[in-house]
């Protein structure tokens, strides 16, 4: 009953979200106040039977209610609750119901945004814009994906969610990353908008600033979990692979973030304007381009469980359309628009110019290196994207650290740097005492390596001493945070161990300068999967307990499944890490273990961008009240000025 | 307004010649870091090509695996894709989803001399019930759909023994 009520209300939406993009465009003609009042009204109500579909599908899956395709094939009536509902957003339909629940709560949010800012009619196009985004995502689910279908014949047990979604972390990580992707609608809708009334002013900016601020935050949120998910869930003792996936959704997080970069430049100095607007369309199409590479599984990735050619088909010649559209729009539009700031040499946009090639760089290079797969039957290996991209990396480091006194207006270099040359100076010292470590080998990767782990040190010390000064508050938080993540990875990279060991019960071996001992391996029962628990004892020298690991595999009974569950030890600033393998004839296990020196940093850094986000967002809402004066007066703070 | 022009062609030679050099480098790097994939009977059929670096995908062949040296764990195994087979030897970690009948994706290199593909790593990033979609492809090509089905049925039987 309830359920039949979600799939009315999702079929109802369709036709709301059609008349909320026809509609106002039509009376924008006779009242544009009106129109926009329509609009808002229009997709509170989409809002509404959205959120009532989807709350009757979690009643679904929480009463496992198994007439229901997805939740047959999803969960399993003795899985923990949690479970059941992550297995909600664990399959491509609910997923894809999500996904809209999220882009019309953005579209409703920003519907009354912009107050003073924009004009009625340009917030009306832009609502509209939207909402035909959104009204083509629920023909897409309606048409290939509906999440609503039913089986014949209702059977008594469900399949379970796939063991590899078993995790706390399933809960926040779709839905944040989610929060991030869909969000960059908005800055597309606004770039669109300006340029089809062409004009786009500092204001505008500003705004356009707002609402690509949100989205940024949620998806290096997202990204951050993600990599922590892969590092201690999928047991290979990394966590990062370039994998299809990763790659995707780190495309719309370069160009958001180039996009930010540009706008900062746009606000101040008038320069990098046609960027902004350019970059807005670039961060949605890169987002949808990643929702295809997810979504219709084309490579092999470890989010295999979504494959599906007609729905790639229909994502992709959409992504194509409008990419095509927005161009087009642009090429018009773009001369007659152009900045009249030109960008001098050396000044922040320069170097922000600098920052966003690197940033569209690093795309391609992530694009090609994604895409091949599809057209040759090779792959492409890891050290393409390391090799790659790291020393584009390296570069975009080092202009971050210049970035910490650089001006938006030209001045000399030389005698800002010398007056800041602390940072810099215990930064090249720790490169020095790297260099002259014999232990490390001095290939290319680990002096890239090296040179990242004193830059970043360069990077977090200078930005530490102007946040403090109270300067830039959000940007050097942000840029602080990833110096963090980057000096983590760096270290790792650098000083990470990996080995094998081969144990019986009772017997130890040592590795990193700890002894492990394999105590013994106990068999459980859970409510719905069966494992085996390796008991390992970790001593140091002096033969001292130092940790107690217990690595796990698990059989998960419903769909006949082997997962392994790593363990983790704190120790000081690294971690110790084990994955259980399997038995061998000679009755010995395999047990692979990692030293991870300082990893945590990485998603202690991440966290921290995410932050800095979120200080960025309290900042606009703290200045949107006296943004008039702030820009009368020119003894404000540098950064303040806008 | 002259000095603003010469900066500006200055600074987009530069920016022209930067991306152009580092987009050779990429695509030197790109050449260099491709790996194909081949089937067993691939790998037979054109070894030469398997000779410096190729993945390798097959269902692992039941009661093949087998130590080869017991002092430095090196293991040697035989997968299939249902029409030829060919020995991997392997030395080092193996992942828990190793198990026989099983799908698996190794990369390494093919030894013409001795017949043997030697596996520097074995690809583990994935659950128990995934096939590797190169695995599929190579099984649909050689032996149509039932092969495929009959080697889910092994996998199946594996897991519930």
């Amino acid at each position: 009953m309830i359920v039949d009520l979600g799939h009315s209300m999702l079929l109802a939406a369709f036709i709301v979200a059609a008349v909320g993009t026809i509609v106002p465009l039509m009376i924008a003609r006779r009242s544009t106040l009106l129109s926009l009042r329509f609009a808002q009204i229009n997709g509170s109500f989409l809002l509404f039977l959205l959120l009532g579909s989807f709350l009757s599908l979690a009643y679904a899956f929480m009463t496992s209610d198994f007439s229901l395709k997805i939740v047959t094939l999803n969960s399993e009536a003795s899985e923990p609750l949690i479970y059941r509902l992550v297995a909600l957003w664990g399959n491509h339909e609910g997923a894809l119901l999500l996904w809209i629940v999220t882009l019309t709560l953005y579209v409703v949010l920003f519907s009354f945004s912009g107050r003073g800012i924009a004009t009625h009619q340009d917030r009306t196009r832009m609502l509209a814009i939207s909402s035909a985004i959104l009204w083509v995502f629920l023909l897409f689910m309606l048409w290939t994906s509906n999440p609503f279908e039913t089986l014949k014949v209702t059977p008594h047990k469900g399949l379970g969610l796939n063991p590899i979604l078993q995790d706390p972390s399933m809960t926040f990580h779709p839905p944040s990353l989610y929060f991030g992707y869909i969000g960059f609608v908005i800055p597309f809708a606004m770039g669109v908008g300006f340029l089809w009334r062409g004009h786009f002013k500092k204001e505008h900016a500003h705004w356009m600033r707002l609402w690509t601020l949100i989205p940024w935050s949620f998806l290096t949120f997202g990204v951050t979990a993600g990599s922590l998910w892969a590092y201690y869930e999928l047991g290979w003792g990394g966590w990062w692979s370039w994998d299809p996936v990763e790659n995707a959704s780190l495309l719309p997080w370069l160009a958001s973030t180039a996009l930010l970069h540009a706008i900062g430049s746009y606000r101040r100095t008038g320069s990098l304007k046609l960027w902004c607007l350019f970059l807005s369309l670039i961060t949605y199409l890169s987002s949808l381009l990643g929702t295809y590479i997810t979504r219709s599984g084309v490579v092999a990735s470890v989010h295999g469980f979504a494959k599906d050619e007609q729905r790639g088909l229909y994502l992709l010649s959409f992504t194509a359309l409008l990419a095509f559209l927005s161009f087009l729009l642009f090429a018009i539009r773009a001369y007659r628009m152009r900045s009249n700031s030109a960008v001098i040499y050396p000044t922040l946009s320069s170097f922000v110019t600098l920052n966003i090639y690197g940033f569209l760089f690093v795309s391609l290079v992530l694009i090609i290196g994604t895409l091949y797969p599809v057209f040759g039957e090779a792959t492409v290996t890891e050290s393409f994207f390391n090799t790659s991209i790291n020393p584009i990396a390296l570069a975009a480091l080092f202009l971050m650290g210049l970035a910490t006194f650089v001006k938006w207006k030209p001045a000399p270099l030389w005698p800002l740097l010398r007056t800041r040359l602390l940072p810099l100076n215990i930064g090249l010292l720790v490169i020095a005492i790297l260099m002259y470590q014999e232990t490390l080998e001095k290939n290319a990767e680990n002096l890239i390596g090296i040179f990242a782990l004193g830059f970043s040190l360069w990077v977090l010390i200078a930005s530490a001493m102007a946040w403090v000064k109270k300067r830039a508050h959000s940007m050097m938080l942000a840029h602080i945070g990833f110096a963090i993540c980057v000096i983590g990875m760096s270290s790792d990279a650098l000083f990470q161990e990996e080995g094998t060991l081969w144990l019986g019960a009772g017997e130890s071996d040592t590795f990193a300068g700890y002894t492990f001992v394999l105590e013994n391996i106990q068999q459980n029962e859970a409510s719905n999967y069966i494992n085996e628990v390796a008991t390992i004892g970790v001593f140091n020298f002096k033969g001292e307990t130092v940790a107690t690991l217990k690595p796990e595999t698990r059989l998960y009974g419903t769909k006949g499944a082997l997962v392994s569950k790593t363990a983790i030890a704190q120790r000081y600033w690294a971690h110790l890490y084990v994955v259980l393998g399997p038995m061998l004839e000679t009755g010995q296990r395999s047990i692979r273990v990692f030293y991870h020196p300082l990893v945590m940093l990485i998603w202690l850094g991440g966290g921290l961008m995410s932050l800095a986000g979120g200080v960025g967002l309290l900042g606009y809402l703290r200045r949107r009240s006296s943004y008039n004066e702030v820009r009368a007066s020119s003894n404000a703070p540098r950064f303040l000025r806008v | 307004m002259k000095k603003s022009v010469a900066r500006r062609l200055t600074l987009t030679i530069v920016l022209v010649t930067l991306l152009s050099g580092s987009l050779y480098l990429v695509m030197q790097n790109f050449r260099d870091n491709l790996v194909f994939f081949f089937s067993p009977t691939e790998i037979l059929e054109t070894p030469d090509k398997a000779s410096k670096r190729a993945r390798l995908g097959g269902m692992i062949q039941k009661g093949s695996v087998e130590i080869v040296s017991k002092e430095e764990h090196r293991l040697r195994f035989v997968v299939s894709d249902f029409n030829e087979e060919v020995a991997i030897e392997y030395q080092g970690f193996l992942p828990d989803l190793f198990r026989e009948g099983q799908g698996l994706v190794a990369e390494g290199y093919f030894d013409q001399k001795r017949h043997v593909f030697i596996a520097r790593t074995i690809l583990a990033k994935h659950d128990a019930t995934y096939m590797p979609p190169q695995v599929e492809q190579a099984l649909n090509k050689h032996h149509g759909k039932d092969s495929l089905a009959q080697g889910v049925q092994n996998l199946q039987g594996e897991v519930s023994r």
